[in-house]
């Protein structure tokens, strides 16, 4: 990007990748596992129920660690200002946006499934935005 | 149909949705790579 930064580490680019698929591999085992949360198959399955354990034993601390390891390499090269604002533009726009846009459907979803709501995707927006608590327990940032 | 099955089309089939939806709708767009938080693409440097 710039003269100054230092020469990429491609094997953090890799372990970035592979922390992705394998928390999307891990969302997908979500339909089968015993936990009550989230959208469901009929029956659970013992096989992946033992995937999702080990699996969330780790991979958000994977994910944390890789954290720290960007901001480390990006504040040596960056001013913290700069750091900040990158790190807002990038971090907190796609979780506003996430949080209004795309957490209601999946929310939405969830409550249909588990037939605790019955009434429209348009029905349920007001009460997930302003008495998510009364809906469902702190889905607003727990998702 | 076994939860392994079950699993496998899950897996594949939305990998493929949001690969697409990624290409089509997210990469292309600087508005959509902008609120999912990728670099936005200025004008006159057209790399990346």
């Amino acid at each position: 990007m710039n003269a100054v930064s230092p020469e990429r580490n491609y094997a953090i680019d890799w372990l970035r990748i592979f922390a992705m698929f394998t928390v999307f591999l891990f969302h997908c085992a979500r339909f089968f596992d015993r936990d009550d949360r989230h959208v469901k198959n009929p029956q659970s399955d013992t096989i992946l129920t033992f995937v999702v354990l080990i699996l969330v034993q780790w991979i958000m601390p994977l994910f944390f660690i890789l954290s720290g390891i960007s901001s480390y390499y990006s504040l040596g090269f960056r001013r913290a200002g700069a750091y900040v604002r990158g790190r807002f533009k990038r971090l907190m726009i796609p979780l506003i946006f996430g949080i209004f846009v795309l957490i209601p459907l999946q929310v939405y979803f969830e409550r249909i499934s588990h037939s605790q709501f019955k009434e429209s995707f348009e029905a349920v927006l007001p009460f997930y935005i302003l008495y998510q608590n009364h809906y469902c327990n702190n889905c607003f940032l727990s998702h | 149909m076994p939860a392994g099955i079950k699993y496998f089309i899950i897996a594949s089939t939305s990998m493929v949705i949001i690969l697409v939806l990624y290409e089509v709708f997210i990469r292309k767009v600087n508005l959509m790579r902008f609120l999912f938080g990728l670099k936005t693409k200025t004008q006159s440097l057209n790399a990346g």
